[in-house]
């Protein structure tokens, strides 16, 4: 497991990264300058948290792992672990950079991304990751790339909504929306849905994982 | 360099030849060892299992025998005993081709056999 | 000093059945590979090699029949297969080649239990491969070079190479070869290579299977295979005669009213054909078996 996890690991390090330099940037940016174009970007930080996950390639990893005897259980379950793990610090990230530059944010909305947009960003990660290792099963091609954007696609329509409800907080028609909390039944509703989403996938991804063919 | 073996006859066998031309020719006298089926395979590039069957022939025909923990050595009267052998396989394995040959340049026998004779002088053969 | 450890266990397959899609591949096919041998696996091209290699591994599924090691089942069975390396030739096109030769090996490293790292730093300076460089930015002899070395140090007990000499040129063949047969020397490991460069490979062989079309039509020592057939030849006349009550010939060409055959028989046939003063009877290499056995009756002239 541990050997799965460090190929695996090593996949994703770099966009991990990518990920913390952009949280100090943009925090150090809007703590220490004026420039208004780091609170846009820091508005865009969970787009960017849900881009890792969708994109996350671990086809070849898995393949030639398996290809070196791995077995197909232990590849599965080391890449949901490890993606979990990719999500968590993406989440964490998202959180602080909001939560560092808390004070420093022309728009009061910022203080509002608590525990409720984390939850529903948790959600739509993890609709889009189930995806992304479905994909891992599938060879290049449009069915790979569909699959990739059917995972995306609903994801960052959550992301959007969710972002829209917090910089409008002034407009009358989003009230039922709020609060923006996971125990609003609407958006349990919502973030319920993409969880069974994410379920599904999850078992389909399963079974195509029993069957795996190590591909040339 | 495995180019010294040909398509003729199987690998092991030429092994055994080669080790046996060398027994013949006095390259391995009794009592001293013939390379290892190790070196052996080294050398022509084989597989050691074909390089010691070839031994082994040496070894079920008597001519060799095993020390162990050593290696093969000739066996004593080694080189006799095969001269007897080939001498059997004379008629077959040569005669009977130098023969069909003058057949074909249509030699007849007492051109064939003064033929014989004269190479015999000329190699001093007694 | 062979380690009776690292020999392994006879890799064992019954019936099996391989089918792409409607196009059968495999065909009901029976196969031992039994511990301590270097066995090479010869066939045409689109007979099966790599398909049957890929399910013998657990890499790939099969409509039917069972692939057992040591008694156990080989699919996703992780104790049969961290005693099972199979390297496969890489092309420049798949998703594996994207990656560095040095991610490739660590790889194996990860995944064969008994991987040498020193062997293989010894191999890799040996071809002299730039570990750095992306497998499908090397030659092919490199990237051939590689997957030779990743089977050679998981010193795995059992060892599958398919067509690892493709890239190689001659030289580096016959480093290949002397390689291999070293590490054989050593360990007594199993190793089954299928190629397509069978006469250079014919000694290092113990042991020859070859399929023809999904299945297995021989399975020998090499020698045993290749000491039965000869190639009788005289006039087409004398050659017809002398074989019109024997076995068929597998093959035959004519050149003029010269005929060539190929013949598969026994000591006492060719013996008997020797003896007859208008035929020749001449040794046939393992080549020369082979295109006989798949040539499928071609007849030339």
């Amino acid at each position: 497991m541990l050997k799965m996890l460090v190929l695996y690991s090593q996949a994703l390090l770099g966009s991990l990264l990518t990920m913390v330099v952009y949280m100090l940037v943009l925090v150090a940016g809007v703590r220490l300058t004026d420039i208004g174009l780091f609170e846009t970007y820091i508005y865009a930080t969970p787009i960017l948290a849900l881009a890792l996950p969708s994109m996350f390639g671990g086809g070849t990893v898995t393949n030639l792992a398996l290809g070196f005897g791995a077995s197909r259980r232990l590849c599965y379950w080391s890449l949901q672990l490890a993606s979990l793990l990719m999500i968590g610090i993406c989440l964490a990230v998202t959180w602080l950079t909001f939560h560092l530059s808390a004070g420093w944010m022309t728009h009061r909305a910022s203080v509002s991304w608590t525990w409720g947009g984390t939850a529903l960003l948790f959600c739509a990660c993890e609709f889009a990751l189930q995806s992304s290792i479905l994909t891992c099963t599938m060879e290049k091609g449009w069915r790979r790339s569909l699959t990739v954007f059917a995972g995306w696609g609903p994801s960052f329509l959550l992301v959007m909504a969710v972002e829209v409800c917090l910089l409008l907080d002034d407009e009358p028609l989003f009230d039922v929306l709020r609060p923006l909390n996971i125990l609003n039944p609407i958006w349990m509703t919502v973030g319920g849905i993409f969880l069974a989403g994410a379920l599904v996938l999850a078992i389909i991804a399963r079974v195509r994982f029993n069957k795996l063919v190590v591909r040339q | 360099m495995k180019g010294v073996l040909n398509d003729q006859s199987l690998i092991y066998q030429q092994i055994a030849q080669m080790l046996e031309d060398g027994i013949l020719r006095g390259e391995y006298p009794d009592e001293t060892a013939v390379p290892s089926t190790n070196e052996l395979a080294r050398a022509f590039n084989i597989n050691p299992a074909t390089a010691a069957k070839g031994v082994n022939r040496l070894v079920e025909d008597g001519l060799l025998y095993k020390r162990r923990g050593v290696g093969m050595f000739v066996a004593p009267g080694a080189s006799e005993a095969l001269r007897q052998k080939r001498q059997k396989l004379f008629a077959k394995d040569r005669v009977r081709d130098l023969v069909r040959e003058a057949k074909r340049l249509k030699i007849d026998r007492e051109e064939l056999l003064q033929l014989v004779a004269d190479e015999a002088d000329k190699e001093e053969l007694k | 000093m062979t380690d009776q450890m690292s020999r392994g266990h006879t890799l064992c397959a019954r019936k099996l059945n391989k089918s792409y899609g409607k196009q059968p591949v495999l065909h009901n096919l029976d196969l031992e590979i039994e511990p301590g041998h270097i066995y090479g696996l010869i066939g045409r091209n689109g007979a099966g090699k790599t398909t049957l290699l890929s399910i013998l591994t657990g890499q790939n599924t099969k409509n039917s029949g069972e692939v057992s090691y040591g008694g156990q089942p080989v699919w996703d069975n992780p104790r049969a297969l961290g005693d099972i390396c199979f390297t496969r030739e890489l092309s420049p096109s798949s998703e594996v080649a994207a990656l560095k030769a040095e991610d490739y090996l660590m790889a194996a490293r990860l995944f064969c239990p008994r991987w040498d790292a020193d062997y293989a730093d010894t191999l890799i300076r040996k071809f002299d491969i730039d570990v750095k460089k992306r497998l499908n930015r090397m030659s092919k002899g490199q990237m051939s070079a590689v997957t030779i070395v990743a089977a050679l140090a998981s010193r795995a007990p059992l060892t599958f190479l398919d067509e690892p000499a493709a890239g190689l040129d001659v030289v580096m063949r016959e480093r290949f070869y002397r390689l291999l047969l070293d590490d054989y020397a050593q360990t007594g490991r199993t190793f089954v290579i299928s190629t397509h460069i069978i006469e250079e490979a014919a000694g290092v062989f113990e042991r020859v299977i070859v399929l023809d079309e999904g299945r297995v039509i021989a399975d020998a020592l090499t020698e045993d295979l290749v000491g039965e057939f000869r190639y009788v030849s005289g006039s087409a006349a004398a050659v017809d005669e002398a074989l019109a009550a024997g076995p068929a010939p597998l093959q035959t060409q004519t050149v003029g009213s010269h005929k060539i055959a190929a013949v598969r028989g026994d000591d006492a046939l060719f013996d008997r054909l020797a003896a007859n003063e208008a035929l020749t009877v001449e040794g046939m290499n393992l080549q020369n078996v082979f295109v006989a056995l798949c040539g499928h009756g071609d007849e030339e002239g």
